[in-house]
């Protein structure tokens, strides 16, 4: 084991659904992460992406193999133990009952004990990094599906801890808010990310290793250089990618453009 | 507003203290509370008013603790102490022991023992719930006690619609009284003794949790994620809870609505805050209870009415003007 793992997954198997109706998404997941590195996880819907960070962030356990924290098994260490290691945000948060944006990031807090004297700043940093500092003293029943996600994603990063991982982190974001939800997530020097997408040039713009996932049990993952390429994503998502290059705003840019196979859903250039 | 709150039901113990077929003035209050008890005020005061306006209060209390644990817990602010069919099980019970004429503190033993029984069920049924090692399928154990326990208490109303329909004639009122909340036998000071000592120690286990459960209501999966161990504290509150309720039920019958509105209203004055809203909903609840138990036995004297309707024309009032005013 490398000493700059962050964590890693040993012969991992993830299943969704029981005996005959039973699929595999995730066979043998042999992925090692190193502090400081940003993954993305790409795959079509249902491929299992927001199961593989469900099991990282051990609310889901595994049908097979080891996830391990710097070498320690994740199903060893105490609920207080994960929480000092890695925080997730979720599509799908509870607001029962009203509270102001300020209180619920300050949940992320819980791990540091009554007398936390970092609290207040901490979370007020969380918020501005996410462009809402200006809802603070709002009701989290109140906000957008946008800035209620950027309310969770600051709650995450209130928790500060070395391994942030994020389903969907943008998935509810504007054109502006998905770059800065993005910068804010590549900001932190040293935190280890892990996200999934679905937009390939967010991921481009994001990342700099990727984990493909056909959710049929087979998966890889490596360099974005090598695994963010058109060809690779033209055989994930079953359609088809090509590289369009020319003059950006900072001289030449690169993205990746989907070509429709069908010539009567073109979009009228 | 915890200390205005405990001012209050004071105050409401001290009215219920004064007022009733005989009025007691204060100073005659103040003197049997003293140690005083040369008349019969004195006797009136100390061995039938206090230790009611005390039951009534820990009645109050329990039942207010139990809805807001309750609704903190299965994240649905339509919670109350009823709704997981504890009460509805210790009401079997006492009913059948109303109905084949025991005693008061046979019928209160019944009634504990039904509480008791029904939370084993409760708990056996809806184990996947409560045991999941899983806590991301456990983002739904909320619903899944929420749904047994609603059965349960189906259950038990069907139960109870079928004793009253086969109950004897002469049995019936007492029965139908009991189901809407009585205090009538609530006079004895070993009794009322033991609800508050249970009050005390329950709510005390409760504030515990409080931090853990604020971070509860934002989903079980976020609650883990930040370092709480969920299931420990859902097990711990759901027995807190039933035993509240069941304690309170045994000692006064089903009186409704309380446990349903106090939380509501203190939610609405002191914020959603479980380390305050658990004492202020309880301080709250009981001095409602000790208030509508008054009123029950003196408004329309000598007739005594069902506390339990007290509660309702008090609690819902005053829930309505907050909705329409906040």
């Amino acid at each position: 084991m490398s000493t700059t793992a962050s964590f890693s997954c040993v012969n991992v198997s993830l299943h969704v659904g029981r005996q005959t109706r039973r699929r595999v998404l995730v066979h043998a997941l042999q992925w090692e992460v190193s502090a400081g590195e940003r993954w993305v996880v790409l795959g079509p819907n249902g491929a299992g992406k927001s199961t593989v960070l469900a099991a990282l962030a051990g609310v889901r356990r595994t049908e097979e193999g080891n996830i391990l924290y710097s070498g320690a098994p994740l199903a060893a260490l105490d609920v207080t133990a994960q929480a000092t290691r890695r925080a997730l945000v979720t599509d799908r948060w509870h607001d029962p009952f009203s509270a102001s944006v300020m209180q619920t990031v300050l949940t992320a807090r819980y791990r540091f004990g009554v007398d936390d004297g970092a609290a207040a700043a901490v979370a007020s940093d969380a918020l501005s990094l996410l462009d809402c500092a200006h809802l603070a003293g709002a009701d989290v029943r109140t906000l957008s599906r946008g800035e209620r996600q950027r309310v969770a994603i600051a709650t995450a990063l209130a928790q500060d801890t070395p391994v942030l991982l994020l389903d969907e982190p943008i998935a509810h974001q504007d054109p502006r808010h998905q770059a800065l939800v993005l910068d804010a997530l590549r900001a932190a020097p040293g935190r280890t990310v892990v996200a999934s997408l679905h937009d390939v040039n967010a991921a481009l713009r994001f990342a700099t290793h990727a984990l493909l996932l056909t959710g049929r049990g087979e998966w890889s993952a490596g360099p974005a250089s090598e695994f963010l390429t058109a060809q690779r994503m033209s055989a994930l998502f079953e359609t088809r990618f090509v590289v369009w290059s020319g003059p950006g705003p900072a001289g030449s840019a690169q993205v990746l453009v989907q070509q429709s196979t069908d010539a009567r859903h073109s979009p009228p250039l | 507003m915890l200390v205005v709150l405990a001012a209050a039901g004071v105050a409401s113990v001290a009215l219920s203290l004064m007022v009733g077929s005989v009025a007691v003035p204060w100073s005659e209050v103040i003197g049997a509370l003293r140690g005083d008890r040369g008349d019969a005020l004195a006797a009136i005061v100390l061995d039938l008013r206090l230790p009611r306006a005390l039951s009534a209060f820990a009645v109050g209390a329990l039942l207010a603790l139990a809805g807001a644990l309750l609704q903190a817990l299965l994240r649905n602010p339509l919670a109350d102490p009823y709704v997981l069919g504890i009460s509805g099980g210790a009401s079997v019970a006492a009913l059948i022991t109303l109905a084949a004429g025991a005693t008061l503190w046979v019928m209160q033993l019944a009634s504990a023992a039904g509480a008791l029984l029904t939370l084993m069920l409760l708990v056996l049924l809806a184990r996947r719930s409560l045991f999941s090692r899983d806590v991301l399928a456990g983002d739904d154990a909320a619903s899944g006690v929420l749904l047994t326990g609603v059965m349960i208490a189906a259950l038990t109303a069907a139960l109870l619609s079928l004793l009253l329909a086969l109950a004897p004639e002469g049995r019936l009122r007492s029965m139908v009284f009991w189901l809407l909340g009585d205090l009538a036998g609530a006079t004895d000071k070993a009794t009322a003794a033991i609800a508050l000592v249970l009050l005390g120690v329950l709510l005390a286990l409760a504030c515990l949790f409080a931090r853990r459960l604020n971070l509860i209501l934002r989903g079980d999966v976020a609650a883990f994620t930040q370092g709480v161990d969920v299931e420990r504290v859902r097990r711990v509150l759901v027995l807190v809870a039933a035993l509240a309720t069941g304690c309170a039920v045994t000692l006064a019958g089903a009186v409704g609505f309380v446990g349903f509105v106090a939380p509501h209203i203190m939610r609405r004055l002191v914020g959603n805050d479980q380390r305050l809203l658990l004492p202020a909903a309880a301080l709250f609840g009981g001095a409602l209870v000790v208030l509508a138990d008054t009123i029950a036995r003196t408004a329309a004297a000598p007739l005594q009415l069902p506390v339990g309707v007290l509660t309702a024309l008090l609690g819902v009032p005053v829930f309505l003007w907050l909705l329409q005013h906040r």
